[in-house]
């Protein structure tokens, strides 16, 4: 197999997609976990029940507690995702995702990563899950392998590793491809 | 036994050149019948290697004649008038050629089966020897002896069992008193087993990218990745490590600084 190193290279769609998938695995895990464990343990020591917060009105204190844990825990589902992706691109450029599949958010001027990118590239997420994934698939065509978030951020997505790739198999494959092209005209001078 | 003696020499070489420089005949301290004999050898030797020797020259002689003569003859020998003569000499020569091809041919058999028979005969010679020995009874007491004298020597198997016993027991102690090696071992091995699954996956990652890439970019007819200029070095240096000198100014510049 003929390979080349890759590292420092921009790193592509499905690299990306893949350690995207894995984090938000990783967030789901950790989201759907608490949401379970607190309010079993609650109504384990209080004998409260978080479900039904509003059917012990009668009592304020439990009633404000129970809505207390409901809304932090409806605060902890919105910015887990948020904090556990800015807090790793911050401090290493790499979520857990991104470090198993070898991929390191660089900005294009060098410069580390800091709060404000991190948080313009989390809303450039935003935009591309609302506009169906089109932003993403922007990776796919643009110079830089550049989706809408990397755009709004400046930075752009790289290979940490010293990645290689199957250059025997992506020559067959273009191979076959500008033979495919080049007969086209052929076929059609033939009809 | 009848059939090995008479396959047995009833005449003797005489004594080759060598031998006869080696070790010369003493005459001395022998019966007058073993001298007698002994002179009667030397003098047919003698007389065969004389014989031997004139022939040669004879040969040589009639060899230098045949050729002189042969010259000024040519023209003679060649003519009609000598054909019937010439005829009859080619046919001697023809069936004396014959004659000795046969010679040949028969001697080769002949050998061929003096070496069988004298195969056969050594077989047999050893089969019977080895049954002998087999059967021997002084040998199996001598070898009985020898067996005993190495077993005293040797530890039993109790011994042994004692020993391997003791060795396994040692080797357990060492492992219990150190098992983080043991763990290490195992760590390293799956940690090494993990990252190369890790990097083959990787692998087809990127090669997945690539393919992926050049397809949409044909498909929107943009210029393939290979002729797209790479990464800027700021971006490539903080792609291997996430720290990098230029996080540090104010540090860089105290080291500048002299003194």
């Amino acid at each position: 197999m003929n390979q080349a190193k890759l590292q420092g290279e921009y790193a592509g769609f499905l690299s990306r997609t893949a350690a995207f998938v894995t984090d938000v695995l990783i967030i789901s895990l950790v989201v759907i976990i608490v949401n379970w464990f607190v309010p079993v343990m609650i109504s384990q020591f209080s004998l409260m029940n978080l479900d039904t917060c509003a059917t012990i009105l009668q009592r304020p204190l439990q009633y404000y507690t129970c809505r207390i844990i409901q809304i932090s825990l409806f605060a902890f589902t919105i910015s887990f995702p948020v904090l556990y992706t800015i807090f790793f691109w911050i401090i290493a450029g790499q979520t857990p995702g991104k470090y198993l599949f070898g991929l390191r958010v660089v900005r294009l001027n060098g410069h580390r990563m800091t709060i404000w990118v991190s948080l313009l590239r989390y809303l450039g997420y935003t935009l591309c899950i609302l506009s169906l994934g089109l932003g993403f698939l922007n990776v796919l065509i643009n110079d830089r392998r550049q989706g809408w978030h990397d755009k709004l951020a400046r930075t752009c997505v790289v290979y940490a590793w010293e990645a290689r790739q199957n250059v025997d198999l992506l020559e067959q494959v273009r191979y076959r491809l500008d033979r495919k092209r080049l007969k086209a005209p052929d076929q059609i001078s033939d009809r | 036994m009848d059939e090995r003696q008479n396959l047995l020499p009833t005449t003797v070489d005489p004594p080759t050149e060598s031998l006869r420089e080696s070790s010369p005949p003493e005459v001395e301290g022998r019966s007058a019948g073993a001298a007698l004999r002994y002179a009667a050898f030397g003098i047919l030797y003698r007389s065969v290697k004389r014989a031997q020797r004139r022939a040669g020259r004879v040969s040589n002689r009639v060899d230098n004649l045949s050729r002189m003569a042969a010259a000024p003859l040519k023209p003679l020998a060649n003519s009609s008038l000598f054909k019937p003569i010439r005829e009859q000499v080619d046919t001697l020569a023809e069936r004396g050629q014959q004659e000795l091809d046969r010679l040949i041919r028969d001697g080769q058999i002949g050998e061929e089966r003096s070496r069988q028979i004298s195969q056969k005969a050594l077989n047999t010679v050893v089969g019977e020897v080895i049954g002998d020995i087999s059967s021997n009874p002084q040998i199996q007491v001598l070898i009985q002896s020898q067996v005993e004298i190495m077993a005293a020597e040797s530890p039993s198997s109790a011994q042994l069992d004692e020993l391997v016993r003791k060795l396994a027991d040692n080797y357990i102690d060492y492992l219990n008193e150190h098992p983080e090696q043991v763990q290490n071992l195992i760590a390293g091995q799956s940690l090494s087993l993990t990252t190369e699954i890790r990097e083959e996956i990787n692998e087809r990652m990127v090669t997945g990218d690539s393919l992926l890439e050049m397809l949409a970019r044909r498909l929107f007819r943009r210029p393939p990745r290979e002729e797209l200029p790479g990464p800027p070095p700021e971006v490539k240096a903080r792609a291997a490590q996430v720290r990098i000198e230029s996080d540090f100014p104010i540090l860089k510049a105290g080291q500048d600084e002299p003194g």
